[in-house]
């Protein structure tokens, strides 16, 4: 049985942890995410979880240390957010090429400069290529409902690969929402047991991991990363087909919302994306065609089946709360992309929003909805990238 | 407001954004009085600040040239600076304790390993106060912190006869103090005699945080407690008491009594410049 409860997306994802009940966690404080390490830690202290905590003294350290429990054969967590995020970048890399099935809710916050301890998408898309899987979620129950399936994908004998669960900082981090708690005894069972792969502390069987490889080698390595990473869609796919069965929540490779015969669509990721629903359902009231996607499986991309998703689309708005200096927002260089796939060639234009913070309105919803039933009307569009609720 | 904070600070960042009660703002009054005691005017002196309630609280607060480093990297980007300054200005840095004393420590080790030339006060609200309230590297022990609900007992800087001052001195430093924040006079002199070091001088200033840490150890937020709870247990170095935790006073000083770092890169290098075939 379910219980319902009401608590902020911190509480929900450290509960998640809670349930999982993981080997090692390494926990270093940073705004927004700290809520979630120091009840965690909470969980330590009272004796809730069967976990070493080590307080390290920055995020480098607790990604470092991550990494060598879980080459040692645990189940390894840590969360964090923004500069902290920033700081692990050199370990990030080397979790993945090591194959390290470390768990790490990201509480999304933009980074420095200037300093600014809110919501946006930077941090995450900037470990776009660092090797780890990526779930996003759009409020507090995908959050916990993501971060418990993060632990079946990342440890599953086909793919062993960290797993980073994305939530909104502040906006999902510290409101409180309505949440189904699954019960423990399921949660177990959903999870299982940890399954150790070529752990270190087994002294019979030595192996290593990260050694020097030379240009004999290294491009096979990344070759296999690259193939590894080809098999991750269909184990969330079957990792969400059972959380079905013990939670009634279906999860995909992204939420296609009233898509079928859209003629304009959006594509938004995490809260914006509840938001800008609501505004889709307005022009549905009003007769208009509109349709969004909100991405969940951000790394590896699902291209074809998104691609299959947008197919009726005549203009679609990428929406990025992260910015590509110089160049588009990095989800739209994604769809764009993607829009290869099946050689269609809607036109496709990109809107920055939301950063550090700025809030995402529904009015600022319809703006873009409207700007795009205009450019698939009139085939034409007025410019590809565009700030908006910015003061010019 | 008062004379030296219009004459040395930003009229709109003052009052900070500090929590009422907040001790910080006792130490960032030292650092300006002993600023305006020197006789140094806003166009001496580049001001640092580092991450969390030390770094948000004094961080744009200076009229003159500033910068806000991340987390730990202040006193690497201090040197940076120090090379392009030119020798006469000052380099104050206000950071906190997480800052210098975890995440920054190698950084703050080999600043003081080469001796370059900056002031820094580190303002210690003992742990992680602007996250919430977990302990840190100089939290002492038996605290109860969000993250040490039963009392802090890891080995810390400051616990077992262990004192990063002592890490400090032996890595270079040449001028070290340690103050509470309630110190007032005495602590503007060691800041004064930090700041007219030509070297690394690092002044510890313990200070009190009602919201999160006095509300978790003392049980309440009232600021009379916390104060009294850290003067309580802070002496005048040799006057210390069985409970003294925070010995005041200057703990070390060899002020300009070794090469400064940027000085010994453009001696040596007008050396090698003048006898190398360049
Ligand atoms: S949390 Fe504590 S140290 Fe930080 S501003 Fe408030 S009182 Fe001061």
């Amino acid at each position: 049985m379910a219980k319902v409860v009401a608590v902020t997306g911190n509480e929900a994802v450290a509960n998640a942890l809670r349930q999982a009940n993981p080997d090692v966690c390494a926990a270093y404080p940073i705004t927004p995410q700290t809520d979630i390490m120091q009840r965690f830690s909470g969980f330590v202290a009272d004796g809730l979880v069967n976990t070493e905590l080590i307080l390290v003294e920055s995020e480098h350290s607790a990604m470092s240390a991550c990494v060598g429990a879980s080459a040692g054969g645990g189940r390894v967590i840590t969360a964090t957010s923004s500069q902290g995020l920033a700081l692990m970048w050199e370990i990030l890399f080397i979790a993945a090429g090591d194959r390290l099935p470390i768990v790490m809710p990201l509480v999304n916050r933009a980074l420095s400069a200037p300093l600014n301890i809110h919501g946006d998408h930077s941090d995450g898309m900037g470990a776009r290529d660092s090797g780890w899987i990526q779930l996003w979620s759009e409020n507090a129950q995908e959050a916990y409902d993501n971060t418990l399936q993060a632990f079946r994908i990342a440890e599953h004998m086909d793919i062993r690969l960290p797993v980073m669960v994305c939530l909104d900082g502040f906006i999902i981090s510290h409101s409180i929402e309505r949440i189904e708690y699954l019960e423990d005894d399921a949660v177990k069972n959903f999870i299982g047991e940890f399954k150790q792969l070529n752990p270190l502390l087994d002294v019979e069987h030595p192996v290593s991991y990260g050694p020097l490889i030379l240009p004999d080698l290294y491009m096979e390595y990344k070759r296999a990363q690259h193939e590894v990473m080809t098999k991750v869609s269909k184990v969330v796919l079957d990792v969400a087909a059972d959380f079905e069965k013990i939670s009634g929540r279906r999860y995909g490779l992204f939420e296609p919302y009233r898509l079928d015969d859209a003629d304009i669509a959006l594509v938004i990721l995490n809260s914006a994306a509840g938001t800008a629903k609501d505004a889709v359902d307005q022009f549905r009231d009003r007769g208009i065609r509109a349709g969004l996607v909100k991405p969940r499986l951000f790394r590896p991309f699902p291209y074809q089946e998104i691609a299959d998703a947008l197919k009726s689309a005549k203009a679609i708005c990428v929406m990025d709360r992260a910015d590509s200096f110089g160049g588009f927002g990095p989800m739209y260089m994604e769809i764009a992309s993607a829009m290869m796939m099946n050689g269609k060639k809607p036109i496709l234009i990109n809107k920055i929003y939301g950063l550090g913070g700025r809030d995402f309105l529904p009015e600022h919803a319809e703006l873009v909805l409207s700007e795009l039933a205009d450019v698939a009307k009139s085939g034409k569009a007025r410019t590809f990238k565009e700030y908006i609720g910015v003061r010019e | 407001m008062d004379y030296l904070s219009k004459k040395y600070l930003r009229s709109r960042k003052i009052p900070s954004t500090a929590c009422s009660g907040c001790g910080l703002g006792l130490n960032h009054k030292a650092v300006v009085q002993a600023v305006y005691e020197l006789g140094l005017e806003v166009e001496d002196v580049v001001w640092g600040t580092s991450i969390g309630c030390a770094g948000r609280q004094t961080f744009g607060t200076w009229k003159g040239d500033g910068f806000a480093g991340t987390h730990g990297r202040v006193y690497a980007i201090a040197r940076g600076l120090r090379l392009t300054l030119p020798p006469e200005k000052k380099i104050i840095l206000t950071v906190g304790d997480g800052d210098a004393f975890g995440i920054g420590l190698l950084h703050l080790i080999h600043a003081s390993r080469c001796n370059a030339d900056m002031t820094i006060i580190v303002n210690d609200n003992l742990g992680y106060m602007s996250t919430g309230g977990q302990y840190g590297w100089t939290t002492p022990h038996g605290s109860k912190t969000d993250s040490s609900p039963y009392g802090m007992y890891e080995h810390n800087l400051m616990s077992d006869g262990m004192d990063v001052l002592g890490v400090l001195k032996h890595a270079g430093a040449t001028f070290l103090a340690r103050h509470v924040a309630m110190d007032g006079q005495r602590a503007v002199e060691s800041i004064k005699k930090g700041i007219q070091n030509r070297g690394l001088s690092l002044i510890h200033m313990v200070f009190p945080c009602p919201t999160n840490f006095g509300s978790r150890e003392l049980g309440t937020r009232d600021t009379v407690k916390i104060y009294e709870w850290i003067e309580n247990q802070a002496a005048p170095l040799g006057q210390e008491k069985e409970n003294t935790v925070w010995a005041t006073g200057v703990y070390f000083d060899a002020s300009n009594s070794r090469p400064e770092f940027s000085e010994s890169i453009r001696k040596n290098v007008e050396t090698i410049r003048r006898t190398a075939a360049l």
